[in-house]
């Protein structure tokens, strides 16, 4: 047969990585709650951050699934995400990292592959911004939302003061003082 | 004792064994010790509400050593043969040559002669009652740095520590040791204790008092008591310390960080604890259970401190001496803590990129942490901070809880 009556071998090759791709996302992703959520909100992170741009669909279902499933125990969408980024931010994907297998291909192969190293070097840099954003009550910056304040809870905890005291403070002077004033009362 | 006892055997069990223990625990301390009030009253009146908010729990940050398994290497391995023998020598220089040991350790070794003095005969001395003298810190640790040949020993007085006697039981110590030797010793009382020095070394002394005292010190008439209480956990980490962390490749990351902590102002909020317990968790806190080796605990150390290990709501290490096993690093200020996260992102790239020279300064001399940088091909910009503090208070106190109080008010 002519070669130029055959289609692209590249492009079937990817239209068959796809459909494992959809598989395996049916079979492990699409089962682990939160995941999809998460997946959706950071498929609009990736169209309108250019710095996270250059990370493919694929690479993030894999990346986020792997975060969610190593985790220690279960966790809500705010810790995966937290997760997600931290993965990034420890320097997975720079030179060094171990990479992310694909479990989609026979050979081992990083789902990083296609980007060069600045683009990592961005990524990881963007992901560790991303990380201390959340830390800090500011996750609403990342996904260009406004603060939500849930109602029923008070200002000082909705800005995400800890909810504790810290430790010490109970061994401090003024807490013990002060509660010894409310005894003897 | 009974608290380091009960603690002891988590230190030793698997990890994830361990963080689920500790967060039941954690979770039992906060309902049974500060958990009045809203959580208190939440918990008592049953489980309606319950779902609806849920109690605090601590973020586990990611730690690749801990999920190997489901991160396989599929990129190529990296020659550290060139970081680990930059790392060795790095140490090398930092240790504390031979004269600065010896020297350290005599003036050790004539004020433990002159305490011992006291206790065996008490009646000779009239300002105080010495209980015990024991050597803490990086001198009793093996992880002193040249050029700082300080010892920090612990006196333990069963009398209360008047700043009066504090200063008559240095004069005493100071007589004692002059009696005994030729060389030229002097005596600097501070707030802490008092320090002793000769040309070569200093051996500050820290007073502290036995626990059934701490409830009787009077601020104007004794040392603080957030300062006897220090010195006493002093004790508990040095014990700590001599029982879990005795592995050379710890002392040598120990070093190698405090190095950092001198030349980096972002990680100047790292205290000398919290560098032990960092050293110890990157070197032995693996599935294994097995030492890593210093080139990727030195890796390590780094990812944690970019992953977040020390961010607020971190589970960061949970602390070994403490009652509770409070997380280690909540003192810190929360700026500082962006700060800290800020220089390890940023140095996490730089080692990523081969700069390991420049990281420990073994070439060049640029400031690699603020100033963007090119290594081949890629160009690395530092971390932006992202902490805001919201309004400059009147006073300008930067303490956690002024922090913490400012940042409510805003968002």
């Amino acid at each position: 047969m002519n070669a130029a009556d055959l289609l692209d071998k590249q492009k079937c090759l990817d239209a068959l990585a796809a459909l494992r791709h959809a598989k395996w996302f049916q079979a492990r992703a699409s089962i682990i709650p939160s995941c999809v959520l998460l997946l959706r909100v950071l498929k609009e992170l990736k169209s309108r951050e250019a710095k996270f741009a250059c990370i493919s669909s694929w690479a993030m279902e894999l990346l986020l699934e792997r975060c969610m499933t190593t985790a220690v125990s279960p966790m809500g969408p705010g810790d995966a995400l937290r997760r997600f980024f931290e993965s990034l931010a420890s320097g997975l994907i720079l030179p060094g990292g171990p990479g992310l297998s694909d479990p989609c291909e026979k050979d081992p192969i990083d789902s990083f592959h296609s980007l060069n190293p600045q683009s990592r070097e961005n990524l990881t840099s963007y992901a560790q911004l991303c990380l201390r954003m959340i830390a800090f009550n500011k996750i609403h910056k990342i996904l260009d939302i406004d603060v939500i304040v849930p109602e029923d809870q008070p200002l000082s905890l909705a800005a995400g003061a800890p909810r504790k005291r810290p430790l010490n403070s109970i061994d401090a002077e003024g807490g013990a003082e002060g509660k010894k004033e409310k005894t003897d009362e | 004792m009974l608290i380091l006892s009960l603690i002891k055997p988590e230190i030793h069990s698997a990890y994830q064994f361990r963080v689920s223990q500790l967060l039941k625990r954690w979770q039992h301390t906060t309902m049974s010790m500060r958990g009045r009030g809203r959580m208190g009253m939440r918990n008592s009146h049953g489980g309606g509400r319950f779902n609806d908010r849920r109690q605090f729990q601590p973020h586990v940050p990611f730690d690749m050593v801990h999920c190997e398994s489901a991160f396989p290497r599929v990129t190529e391995e990296v020659d550290d043969k060139a970081l680990s023998e930059a790392l060795v020598k790095r140490n090398q220089d930092l240790s504390p040559s031979a004269t600065e040991q010896t020297a350290v350790t005599a003036l050790v070794n004539k004020l433990q002669t002159a305490i011992d003095a006291l206790i065996v005969a008490p009646n000779t001395f009239e300002s105080a009652v010495v209980e015990e003298a024991r050597a803490v810190g990086s001198y009793k640790k093996g992880t002193m740095i040249t050029g700082h040949n300080v010892a920090d020993v612990v006196i333990i007085l069963r009398t209360l520590p008047t700043r009066e006697a504090v200063i008559a039981l240095g004069q005493r110590v100071l007589s004692d040791i002059r009696a005994a030797t030729a060389e030229t010793i002097s005596l600097v009382p501070n707030d802490k204790g008092f320090n002793i020095s000769n040309s070569e070394a200093t051996v500050k002394c820290l007073i502290s008092t036995i626990p059934p005292n701490l409830p009787k010190l009077e601020p104007d008439l004794h040392l603080p008591t957030k300062v006897m209480t220090d010195h006493l956990a002093a004790i508990r980490h040095v014990r700590w310390f001599d029982e879990n962390a005795g592995h050379v490749s710890i002392k040598v990351l120990i070093r190698l960080l405090k190095d950092l902590k001198v030349r980096y102002t972002g990680m100047q909020c790292l205290s000398p604890w919290l560098i032990d317990l960092l050293a110890h968790h990157a070197i032995m806190s693996n599935p294994s259970r097995t030492p890593l080796s210093i080139n990727l605990a030195f890796r390590r150390a780094l990812a944690l401190l970019a992953s977040g290990i020390f961010l607020p709501g971190s589970i960061g290490i949970l602390d070994p001496c403490e009652i509770g096993n409070g997380r280690a690093h909540v003192q810190m200020p929360l700026e500082q803590m962006d700060l800290l996260c800020c220089t390890g992102q940023t140095l996490t790239r730089i080692l990523a990129h081969g700069g390991y020279k420049q990281i420990l300064q073994l070439e060049g001399v640029t400031d690699v942490v603020n100033t963007v940088t090119q290594w081949g091909s890629v160009i690395v910009a530092p971390s932006q901070l992202v902490y805001e503090k919201a309004t400059t208070t009147a006073n300008g106190e930067s303490n956690l809880e002024k922090v913490e109080g400012q940042q409510a008010i805003v968002y």
